[in-house]
């Protein structure tokens, strides 16, 4: 394992990955497998909670969860048997993934939109290297366990690439010390792969401030002084969105931002000169790198998607047409044992 | 207001007004007092935040459990374990070799867990109640209102999905569709950056009320009359 993880080649990386998350698997598994039971009936409220919360906002029967409580308590043991249909649509989904990350591996073309927002990070680093001046990537506020930031940082890695090509400078302050070590990982990794290590610095990736005020403030100061080129923003922002976007603006930087942040997100388009709205952060990775493994995931999630559109049609079918056949199977696949 | 202050809530009251202008300053150009208030800023926080952890998390989760109970609590030694690894980046120092490449055994713990346990709670918080919820609104629906509001959900649900679908090109009956979709994400936008506005002028005004109550009226006035 020690040798895989010096190793850097995608391959490899991509199997001490498994490896390291097969021994957790196992670790709890067959070490804190009990407890872990006990924790997940004995914290039932958590997700009860969260559904309460839902069915209070969509209008599902409240009252059927206090009975799913009780009997979820007393149901014991590593599998929860009413959350059957998020096992089968784990299974659906994972399996959509696995299908297409196959077919691209074999070399099938698979097809991919284009996100005009994306194609524009060429041209705006581009510019910032005829302009002679920096790059500054933002990979959101948020800690790395935000699937936004890990979003970010993935995009970064792809954005360090092209500018290791240009030898543009880049600069990447960060809020939290995991996500300063990911990022710098991330950086060094891609100036490695285009054979620029020579050019990685080491300040590229600056840990600026644990308050998001402070850490605005100082990027704030610093895109003033330093006037980059062009200003990318790319994962978790709240608050200081419209902040960094504005000042970005004044500094007359091409700005691209994306971000899952409904808030946030008409800060974004109404400052900035691209934004990827929601999802298309997620996939930017993909479509950045053209990598199988991302590509596959990519056209699962599209077949998810495009499964889901069906299956809304065919709920509204059978609640209005056949509600005693076709709606109660749908609507308890959806619904597992809640609000059945 | 104005008897009851001390010179020490003088004192943070005039470090407040002045920390508040330095900073507003900034709207004029960058200058040497903010750059001043945005270093100490940022210094002050990187200290609280490593102080806050220390005590939220080092001491509470780690140190007191184990010590208190390390027969139930040797579990702890695993991410604590991951957690000194990241240390290792530190290396090569002195006589210790560079073994920065261990590292990378927490960060891929860190975010593989986190694609894993999002998966699962995006699935079950939000990508199943909303799907359940679009169809059975229209079982629901007890008067022509709601089932007008039902035939909306339905409608925005799916352009909006069509138009976040990668696969196909945004033309003809898909591209009209996502047209669709992204007129209902951009009605969603207006609304939520006409409510985020209110709540940023709400903020405006708090620091408006506290200049002129708190410092200009309460502590000049005290100090002048």
């Amino acid at each position: 394992m020690i040798k895989l993880a010096r190793n850097n080649s995608a391959a490899s990386r991509s199997l001490f990955a498994i490896c390291l998350l097969a021994v957790g698997l196992c670790l709890v598994l067959f070490v804190g497998g009990e407890s872990l039971a006990q924790d997940a009936v004995d914290t039932s409220f958590v997700d009860s909670a969260v559904l309460d919360s839902v069915a209070g906002d969509t209008g599902l029967a409240a009252a059927a969860t206090e009975s799913d409580k009780s009997e979820e308590k007393s149901s014991g043991g590593l599998f929860l048997a009413q959350r059957w249909n998020a096992l089968v649509l784990v299974l659906f989904f994972s399996g959509a993934i696995i299908f297409y990350t196959q077919r691209a591996k074999v070399g099938k073309s698979l097809f991919i939109r284009k996100i005009p927002g994306l194609e524009a990070i060429e041209d705006a680093v581009g510019r910032a290297t005829e302009m002679g001046r920096t790059v500054l990537f933002i990979p959101g506020i948020q800690e790395l366990d935000d699937i936004q930031t890990i979003a970010g940082v993935t995009i970064l890695g792809r954005i360090a690439k092209i500018t290791a090509e240009y030898e543009t400078p880049l600069m990447v302050p960060v809020r939290y010390p995991l996500v300063f070590a990911g990022a710098q990982e991330t950086v060094k990794q891609s100036y490695m792969e285009v054979g620029k290590s020579d050019s990685y610095q080491e300040d590229t990736v600056r840990y600026v401030a644990g308050e998001q005020f402070a850490f605005t403030a100082h990027v704030n100061g610093w895109m003033m002084r330093e006037k980059p080129a062009a200003n990318i923003y790319m994962g978790g922002f709240y608050a200081e969105s419209l902040l960094l976007a504005e000042n970005g603006f004044a500094a007359g930087a091409i700005q691209i931002a994306g971000t899952a942040e409904t808030a946030q997100l008409p800060f974004f388009i109404v400052s900035c000169d691209y934004t990827l709205i929601g999802e298309e952060l997620y996939a930017a990775s993909a479509y950045l790198s053209h990598e199988p493994l991302l590509l596959g995931g990519l056209k699962g999630q599209d077949l998810f998607k495009a499964t889901l559109i069906a299956m809304i049609l065919l709920g509204v079918i059978g609640v209005l047409v056949f509600p005693e056949t076709l709606g109660k199977w749908i609507t308890a696949l959806w619904n597992g044992k809640y609000g059945s | 207001m104005s008897e009851s202050l001390t010179l020490g809530s003088h004192l943070t009251i005039w470090i407040e007004a002045f920390v508040t202008l330095a900073l507003f300053s900034f709207l004029y150009k960058d200058n040497p007092i903010y750059k001043f208030i945005e270093h100490v800023f940022a210094g002050l926080s990187a200290g609280y935040y490593a102080g806050l952890i220390g005590q939220s998390v080092i001491y509470p989760q780690l140190l007191d459990p184990l010590y208190s109970d390390f027969g139930g609590n040797w579990i702890l030694l695993i991410p604590f374990g991951f957690g000194m690894m990241m240390l290792t980046r530190l290396t090569p120092i002195g006589p210790i070799p560079d073994l920065s490449w261990m590292s990378r055994w927490g960060l891929a713990i860190t975010i593989g867990s986190t694609a894993g346990i999002f998966l699962i709670s995006q699935l079950h918080g939000l990508v199943m109640p909303q799907t359940l919820d679009t169809f059975a609104s229209f079982g629901r629906a007890g008067n022509t209102v709601e089932f007008a509001m039902a035939i909306l959900t339905l409608v925005g649900v799916i352009s909006t999905l069509v138009y976040f679908y990668f696969s196909k090109e945004h033309v003809g009956v898909i591209g009209r569709v996502a047209k669709v979709g992204i007129w209902f994400i951009m009605v969603a936008f207006g609304a939520q950056f006409g409510y985020t506005v209110m709540g940023r002028v709400s903020l405006l005004i708090g620091r408006m009320t506290f200049l002129i109550d708190k410092w200009i009226v309460g502590s000049m006035g005290s100090m002048f009359n």
